[in-house]
């Protein structure tokens, strides 16, 4: 069992061993070979186990969440509109249900004020009066009977205006030459809208350079 | 002796890139486009090219709604719709059939009709003449449509 050189050993110590019984040879052959008497055999599965490896990697698993992700990514890229560079300019063109049955006789009301609102408050009401020459440009811009240079100043004096009416809804009626371009009366539509215009009237004008009343 | 470390573990390799870095910018891109999206604000029907005007000062509107119908006044006098070309003298016809459909839908759903919720968007070009675009507002407001809607641009196209 045990190899040469160590019954070489065995023997040289033999007589100091007298007396440890009859497994004497096993249990000095385990300590010459360097092991523990006690549990030989046993030690080294348990140290094994107990081992602290390395830390476990434990995988999660992305790719199906990445899948999904891909696919909100493509929904919303594909529902995606980038910022408008369109605004709207609303307008609130009521038709008055008790001026139904006399729509016939306010036909002629019509021509000059779009919306069919049965009194026009002459003294709440704001008459812009834009004049154009024959290429449709804008000539000439009233504000009442003031001339007013550019659009940007009516927009201005309109606003101040609302704040002067308060409570007051400010209401403009536009009246413009046939032939304006639709360029420079949506730019007179707007500043009268931004400064806070509750209703906005779109005339037109029989004839150009018809003075204001 | 590193060598063959190496290739203890060899055998049908597993290879598993990291997809995690990959799955945060997917989901930072997520969170972009659904900070910016928005449903329905669009105006559809946008393709009929007109110039349309620019008008800075034209405040941003609300909510326009579903019920829409979006008319684009060509510089020909022209009113498009959807796939349909009118003249002028087509015009008033065309305003009042949208008006009695739509009537028709309401009143199926035992609602009065006095007034139609349609908001008409209104893309005209910068050239029409004045008198067109108050024309076909006057038209379709004989028609029974009460809010209407000018589509401007904020800024010039660069």
């Amino acid at each position: 069992m045990l190899p040469p050189a160590d019954n070489a050993a065995i023997a040289s110590t033999a007589s100091d061993l007298a007396g440890f019984g009859p497994n004497w040879a096993d249990t000095v052959a385990r300590s010459l070979a360097g092991q523990s008497p006690v549990n030989p055999v046993e030690s080294p599965p348990a140290r094994r186990t107990r081992r602290p490896g390395p830390p476990e990697e434990v995988a999660f698993p992305v790719a199906p969440m990445l899948d999904m992700a891909f696919q909100l990514l493509a929904f919303f890229i594909l529902t995606f509109q980038p910022a408008s560079n369109e605004l709207r300019i609303d307008l609130e063109l009521p038709i008055a249900a008790p001026a139904q049955p006399r729509a016939e006789g306010g036909q002629a009301k019509s021509d000059t004020s779009l919306s069919v609102i049965p009194k026009i408050d002459i003294a709440n009401d704001l008459r812009i009066t834009a004049t154009a020459d024959g290429n449709g440009n804008l000539v000439s811009l009233k504000l009442g009977l003031a001339d007013v240079p550019d659009i940007k100043t009516l927009g201005d004096r309109l606003t101040r205006y609302r704040k002067l009416l308060e409570n007051k809804p400010l209401k403009v009626v536009l009246m413009a030459d046939p032939g304006l371009t639709y360029d420079q009366a949506a730019q007179i539509i707007a500043a009268a809208q931004a400064a806070g215009a509750e209703t906005i009237h779109l005339g037109e004008n029989a004839a150009p350079r018809r003075p204001a009343p | 002796m590193p060598r063959r470390a190496g290739h203890r573990s060899a055998g049908p390799e597993h290879v598993q890139p990291n997809l995690t870095p990959l799955l945060d910018v997917v989901l930072q891109l997520i969170t972009f486009f659904m900070m910016l999206v928005h449903f329905g604000t669009q105006v559809e029907d946008s393709a009929v090219a007109v110039k349309l005007p620019v008008a800075p000062a034209a405040l941003p509107g609300d909510d326009p709604g579903l019920d829409r119908l979006i008319v684009t006044l060509d510089t020909d006098n022209s009113l498009v719709s959807g796939r349909e070309k009118l003249s002028p003298d087509d015009q008033p016809g065309w305003w009042a059939r949208q008006a009695t459909l739509r009537r028709e839908g309401i009143e199926l759903l035992n609602q009065p009709a006095t007034s139609l919720p349609t908001r008409v968007f209104v893309r005209g070009d910068r050239q029409l003449a004045y008198s067109r675009l108050r024309q076909s507002l006057t038209d379709g407001q004989k028609a029974g449509f009460s809010t209407f809607s000018l589509v401007v641009r904020r800024v010039e196209d660069p």
